[in-house]
C-alpha cells in the first residue's frame, strides 16, 4: 500500500508501547485528549494525557477566533510544551476536534504533531488502559517564531477564489450544504441562510475516516477527495465554524500532501451571516421555518 | 422535556427491514423504544399491513444474521431477543430487545452515547422513512449527537432534519394505528388538506373530486371506507383486510 504524503499519524499500538514515556514529566513527548465533549476525559483517558477543552482553550471567545499567539504561547507553556516537543493528539468523534488542534499547532509553527490514528473510540474499542489520574506537568516556556498564514484564508480570500478554478470544499453534511438545516439543534451557530458558497463541492468530513475512525487509506482518500486532486489548483476547505474542515485539511495537505490547501477558518457562520456574500440554493430563515411547521 | 424528531430516508437494498416497507407502501410500523444503557435497548413495535410482508419483517427480524439496526457501514454484533406480542394477518406487535450492541451505531447507540438515561423514542417506519422522535430529559449535548449522527450514516441514507423544542403531546394511538390501502389514504390527505373536514367544510365532495380528477363516488367510497377503519380501529375492534 502506497504511504501517506507525511508521517503524521501514530497507532494506537505506537502510542501503547510508549505509555511510561508519555506519562514522564518530559517536554519530548507530551498526549493531549481534544474531544468535542469535554467531559469524556473524566470517565477515563489514555494514560498521560492532558485534556484540551476547545472550548475555552482553542478559540478565543472574545474575538471568535483562533487563540491570539500570546494566548497559545501560554497555553502551551501551562501544559509543559516546548518547541520541540512531540505533541501527540487523539479525541472523540473521528479525530474531529483534536485535528482541529493539529491544524491550530501547524498554524502557529509547530513542528512536530502527531495524531493518534482512530482517536478514543478506536482506543477504548480495542479495550486498550485507560485512566482517570491527571497527569502532572511542569510549566515550560514556549515562543511562537512564525505564523504559517498559507494554511489559512479570510473571507476576503474565499470570495476572490469562487470562479477562479479554486476547489472550493464545504465539509458539512449534506442538508446544511442543500441549505435544509440553518441552525443545527443543540449548537448555537445558527445562520440566516443556508446554502453553501457557490462553486463548493460537498465531500463531507467523515468520508475522510473508515467506520472504525481511522483515516482511509492513501488511495481511498484519493477516491474521496478526486475532484480535489484532480485539479493543479489551490483547494480552500471549510465547515460550520472551522473545525470539522480542520480534519478534512490534515486529509488533504498531510495524508495526501497538497501543497496548497487553506483552511477558511470563518466557514459557514461567516459567510452566510455576512451581507452581500453570494450563496448557492440559499433561502432566508423564515422561510425553512414554516416549512418545518408544516411537518 | 424536550424533543428532537428528524427522519432518515433509505435506498432499496440499504437495509433489509426498511426494504419491506419500500417494497410494500401499505405498510406502516409505529414503535416505542427505551434505551437501557448506551448498547441496550427494548421496543415494542407494531406493523400493519399485508400478510406477506408482515411474515417477511418477522422472518427478518427473527433471523439472528440479519442486523436492520446499524445506520453505519457495518452490522452490529448483538445479542437479541424477539418476540410476537400479536399476530393476525395484518397486524404484528413484535417485541425486540438488544443487548451487548458493538461495532456498529444505531440511532439507539448514539442517543445513549450523548443524551442523557431515560430517554423515550417514538417512530413511524413508512416506505423508504423511518421518522424518529426523541424525547429527552435535557438537550444539552444533542448537537452531538446531530453531528455523529451525519457521520455515521451510510451513503444509501439521507438525514432529514426534523426539529427539536420542548415536548408536547403524546401520541396515544401510536400502538393502535390503523393501516389503510394507499389509494384511501391518499384521499384522506387530499380532504384535510382542501379543507373537507373543516366545520364548515371548505370544499364540496364534487369540487375535491373535480380537483382529484376522480369520479365523485370514487371518492366517496375511498374516504368512507378509510373513515370506517379509523372509527373501528380507535374504537379497538380488529380491522380484517
Amino acid at each position: 500500500m502506497a504511504a501517506y504524503a507525511n508521517d503524521i499519524l501514530v497507532s494506537s499500538e505506537w502510542v501503547s508501547n510508549r505509555l511510561d514515556d508519555i506519562r514522564d514529566d518530559d517536554p519530548a513527548l507530551q498526549l493531549f485528549e481534544v474531544s468535542v465533549d469535554t467531559e469524556v476525559y473524566a470517565d477515563g483517558h489514555i494514560p498521560g494525557a492532558v485534556n484540551l477543552d476547545w472550548n475555552a482553550e482553542l478559540q478565543d471567545p472574545e474575538t471568535f477566533d483562533v487563540p491570539t499567539k500570546a494566548e497559545f504561547e501560554s497555553l502551551l507553556e501551562s501544559y509543559g510544551v516546548t518547541p520541540e516537543t512531540t505533541v501527540l493528539l487523539y479525541g472523540d468523534m473521528m479525530n474531529w476536534f483534536a485535528a482541529y488542534a493539529y491544524w491550530l499547532l501547524k498554524y502557529y509553527g509547530h513542528d512536530d504533531v502527531r495524531l493518534v490514528d482512530g482517536g478514543r473510540d478506536y482506543w477504548t474499542n480495542k479495550s486498550r488502559q485507560v485512566s482517570t489520574e491527571q497527569p502532572c506537568v511542569s510549566e515550560r516556556t514556549y515562543t511562537v517564531t512564525g505564523v504559517n498564514d498559507e494554511i489559512r484564508v479570510d473571507r476576503e480570500v474565499v470570495q476572490d477564489a469562487i470562479d477562479s478554478g479554486v476547489s472550493i470544499v464545504d465539509v458539512r453534511s449534506p442538508e446544511e450544504y442543500r441549505g435544509e438545516v440553518l441552525a443545527p439543534p443543540g449548537w448555537n451557530e445558527g445562520v440566516q441562510r443556508g446554502g453553501h458558497i457557490p462553486g463548493a463541492i460537498n465531500i463531507p468530513w467523515s468520508r475522510a475516516v473508515s467506520a472504525d475512525g481511522r483515516f482511509k487509506s492513501p488511495s481511498e482518500l484519493q477516491d474521496v477527495y478526486e475532484p480535489v486532486t484532480d485539479s493543479d489548483e489551490e483547494a480552500i476547505v471549510y465547515c460550520r465554524i472551522g473545525e470539522r474542515s480542520a480534519l478534512a485539511w490534515v486529509a488533504l495537505h498531510e495524508l495526501l500532501g497538497l501543497d496548497q490547501v487553506q483552511h477558511y477558518y470563518g466557514s459557514w457562520v461567516e459567510w452566510g451571516n455576512t451581507v452581500g456574500a453570494p450563496i448557492q440554493r440559499g433561502r432566508y430563515a423564515e422561510q425553512k421555518l414554516e416549512k418545518k411547521d408544516e411537518n | 422535556m424536550r424533543e428532537l424528531t428528524f427522519g432518515i430516508e433509505y435506498e432499496m437494498n440499504a437495509d433489509p427491514v426498511m426494504d419491506v416497507f419500500i417494497e410494500y407502501p401499505d405498510v406502516i410500523a409505529h414503535s416505542l423504544d427505551g434505551c437501557v444503557t448506551e448498547d441496550h435497548f427494548w421496543r415494542v413495535e407494531r406493523i400493519t399491513g399485508p400478510t406477506t410482508a408482515l411474515n417477511r419483517i418477522e422472518e427478518l427480524r427473527l433471523d439472528d444474521s440479519i442486523c436492520g439496526e446499524s445506520i453505519t457501514e457495518t452490522d452490529c454484533s448483538a445479542t437479541r431477543h424477539h418476540d410476537v406480542l400479536k399476530r393476525t394477518n395484518n397486524e404484528r406487535v413484535l417485541y425486540t430487545y438488544l443487548e451487548g450492541i458493538s461495532g456498529c451505531e444505531s440511532v439507539h447507540t448514539l442517543a445513549g452515547r450523548y443524551l442523557p438515561p431515560g430517554l423515550i423514542f417514538e417512530t413511524h417506519r413508512q416506505e423508504d422513512r423511518h421518522d424518529w422522535r426523541i424525547l429527552m430529559r435535557s438537550d444539552e449535548k444533542v448537537g452531538m449527537l446531530y453531528d455523529s449522527l451525519g457521520a455515521a450514516l451510510r451513503s444509501q441514507l439521507t438525514f432529514r432534519m426534523g426539529h427539536l423544542r420542548d415536548a408536547e403531546g403524546w401520541q396515544q394511538d401510536t400502538l393502535a394505528a390503523v393501516s389503510l390501502p394507499a389509494s384511501q389514504r391518499a384521499a384522506l390527505k387530499a380532504a384535510i388538506k382542501n379543507g373537507y373536514y373543516e366545520t364548515p367544510r371548505q370544499i364540496k365532495l364534487d369540487d375535491l373530486a373535480e380537483q382529484l380528477d376522480m369520479p365523485r363516488s370514487t371518492l366517496s367510497y375511498r374516504l368512507r371506507q378509510a373513515e370506517a377503519k379509523l372509527a373501528r380501529g380507535y374504537i379497538g375492534e380488529t380491522v380484517e383486510e
